[in-house]
């Protein structure tokens, strides 16, 4: 039905579809040029061309060693990892109806983390198959305690905020305290609490592609869903969705999402804000919106992650810093954009 | 019958405080029981060593951080009307830190006062950035200024690691400002914040009557012929200097700001002639106990003071934020 009523201007739609094109295409371009840029940088330098190059046609070089086993597996997973951050920031947005709901601002990143923390903590023996559901399972505790804060109070927009982020300062000072109190069992964990790609392998890729591709591609087809409950509890419902149970469904996966990313390369915080806001900025429906977060999240995240080898190849900048430096701005100016529906 | 009421509450404060402190004194690798903290001279090397050189400018420096960071909430609290203003809530504490850390990377030579001069004045312009893009028509709603230092805080404090992490530098010596924590505090550091530490919260304790003025409403203040304006701004700036020191001495010890004045609230009542004494002795028992707690949870692993503050912290402004918002 609300298909229907998007599609009732066709020339809109028309222009809107072209509009989708044009982005969705320049995305792909410079999301190739960013991930070849990436395979190419690092503390040996690989020349673009030959990267390129390599790509294509494996060779019995060094470069051909280096960037098989260590460059592209980091950037695929880079690339994978901000498109899950990104969506589920889209999809919180939607089902909270809040422009400051994302992963990271929810506590949701830091709840997984911290699960991940506990289990290399106290049981180092564990397999690594479990630990996306042990992510899954922290970020779930943080949506619930969050939900339930919401639930008793009937929190404003910016109060919600404000809650997710004292529940995210509360979870990274107990991982930074478990982290100080076993320093050894520490150092054997290369989890990091900043969030970084450094010394991910081909392991790490294996046991995340299947979960986020799954949730990917299930958030592609919750376009609808997404459309209506964006329009209110009440809409949504006389057009025949129960809005609660949509509604945990789709946390479900955004939560997924979330946890996945953040078992492969730490909490990096705010893709899931910066990029569904700036792309509801031109495409506010969902149908194209996800497909973009995507793209444009993939993006930020390997971009970020070949800037840090860029300026300090050695010594690498944790890239959870950079995406916090970028993100920190852009949320002061949608808090204050905020001023007319939460003034209190 | 309130004032008797008052003084055993400040009586139990001080008493607590005094307990707190010599079981701070006791604890850690050597240990110094209570009998011998009476009669001190008998000591031997290392324990003279331990409770002289490394104890006692260690509890100095964390009693006058919590102090500080709680009359500093205490007068932002009251002159923003906002109870979830907290000198780490509105960007202050950040600004302090990452003008800090920035001033031991580029003048390694200056002393601690210099340091703590610069801190206050980065205290100075993170409060401003946080106040300049909270306001929205001329109005600074509570939970959005709450955000937008929140925000500038999460900001600055990415760029101070990034600060550390591109330059080159004693790890060390400026680890401290982000932590929050007086592990290695030595008399130098606590020689050089107590004498202002002193003045200021000496200044504090005198602008009680201020405070309950701007208490009012801002027509009634007005009308007994009272500069609201003035005062208002004097206040904020000493609230910002307050916190700077309190960086300089501690670095940022998440929620101290917050809670002690909330507490003082609760245990004396309404009148900031009271509060404000309250508050800073709370402060400093926070600050004390966390820092005491945090080497024996787990010895000889130490945690920061900052960590233990914000676990304690962080679920009583949620509550807040819920009781506020019914």
């Amino acid at each position: 039905m609300i298909e229907n009523t998007i599609d009732m201007g066709s020339a809109v739609s028309n222009k809107r579809f072209l509009l989708f094109v044009v982005l969705m295409a320049s995305g792909l371009v410079l999301l190739g040029i960013c991930m070849t840029a990436s395979m190419a940088s690092g503390p040996i330098m690989i020349p673009l061309k030959h990267a390129f190059a390599l790509l294509l046609h494996h060779d019995q070089s060094v470069d051909n060693t280096i960037l098989y086993s260590s460059r592209l597996p980091r950037t695929l997973i880079g690339a994978l990892a901000g498109a899950a951050f990104a969506v589920s920031g889209a999809i919180m947005q939607g089902i909270s109806r809040n422009p400051l709901a994302c992963p990271s601002l929810l506590g949701i990143n830091q709840g997984a983390a911290l699960c991940i923390i506990v289990m290399l903590l106290f049981f180092p023996t564990i397999s690594t198959a479990l630990f996306i559901p042990f992510a899954f399972m922290g970020g779930i505790l943080a949506a619930l305690l969050i939900y339930s804060i919401t639930a008793t109070a009937g929190l404003s927009p910016l109060r919600l905020a404000l809650a997710g982020i004292i529940v995210n300062a509360l979870f990274h000072a107990v991982s930074r305290g478990l982290l100080l109190l076993f320093p050894d069992e520490a150092q054997a964990t290369v989890f990091s609490i900043m969030g970084s790609l450094a010394g991910r392998s081909w392991m790490h890729f294996n046991m995340v592609l299947p979960w986020i591709l799954i949730g990917l591609i299930l958030s592609c087809f919750c376009y609808r869903q997404l459309n209506v409950l964006c329009l209110g509890d009440d809409e949504a419902q006389g057009l025949g969705l129960s809005a609660q149970t949509t509604q945990f469904i789709l946390m479900g996966i955004a939560v997924m999402l979330a946890a996945a990313a953040v078992s492969v390369v730490g909490p990096v915080p705010f893709i899931g804000l910066i990029i569904p806001s700036a792309i509801r900025y031109f495409m506010p429906d969902y149908k194209y919106l996800i497909p973009l977060s995507m793209v444009f999240g993939a993006l930020l995240l390997v971009f970020a992650d070949t800037l840090i080898r860029l300026i300090n190849p050695v010594v690498e900048i944790p890239v959870g810093i950079i995406a916090a430096l970028l993100g920190g701005p852009f949320f002061v100016i949608i808090a204050r954009s905020q001023a007319k529906g939460g003034a209190t | 019958m309130l004032l008797q009421k008052q003084s055993k509450v400040f009586a139990a404060l001080l008493l607590s405080l005094i307990v707190f402190s010599m079981w701070d004194l006791m604890v850690g690798q050597v240990h110094v029981s209570w009998l011998q903290l009476l009669h001190w001279k008998t000591l031997n090397h290392s324990q003279s060593l331990a409770l002289f050189e490394l104890r006692l400018p260690r509890l100095l420096v964390a009693g006058f951080s919590g102090a500080l960071f709680a009359a500093s909430g205490t007068i932002l609290q009251t002159v923003m009307r906002n109870p979830l203003a907290a000198p780490d809530i509105v960007g202050v504490t950040a600004g302090a830190s990452i003008i800090a850390v920035a001033a031991l990377l580029f003048f390694p030579n200056l002393s601690n006062m210099g340091i703590a001069w610069l801190a206050c004045f980065g205290a100075l312009a993170g409060f401003s950035l946080t106040f300049l893009f909270a306001r929205v028509n001329g109005d600074v709603a509570p939970t959005r200024l709450a955000l937008t230092g929140v925000a500038i805080g999460t900001t600055l404090l990415a760029g101070e690691h990034f600060l550390l992490l591109i330059l080159p530098v004693d790890i060390g010596s400026s680890l401290n400002f982000i932590a929050g924590s007086v592990y290695g505090a030595n008399w130098q550091r606590a020689l050089a914040i107590t004498p202002w530490a002193l003045i200021f919260l000496g200044v504090t304790l005198f602008l009680g009557r201020a405070l309950d003025l701007l208490a009012l409403q801002d027509d009634t203040s007005i009308g007994i012929g009272f500069n609201v304006k003035h005062m208002r701004m004097l206040l904020l700036l000493l609230a910002v200097i307050l916190a700077g020191l309190g960086v300089t001495g501690a670095g940022i010890l998440g929620f101290v700001g917050l809670i002690a004045p909330q507490i003082a609230r609760l245990i004396v009542g309404a009148k900031h002639q009271v509060i404000l004494p309250a508050a800073m002795v709370v402060g400093a028992l926070l600050v004390i106990l966390a820092d005491t707690l945090g080497r024996v949870i787990v010895p000889p692993a130490e945690l920061p003071a900052g960590i233990i503050t914000t676990i304690i912290g962080a679920p009583y402004f949620i509550y807040l934020l819920i009781r506020f918002s019914k």
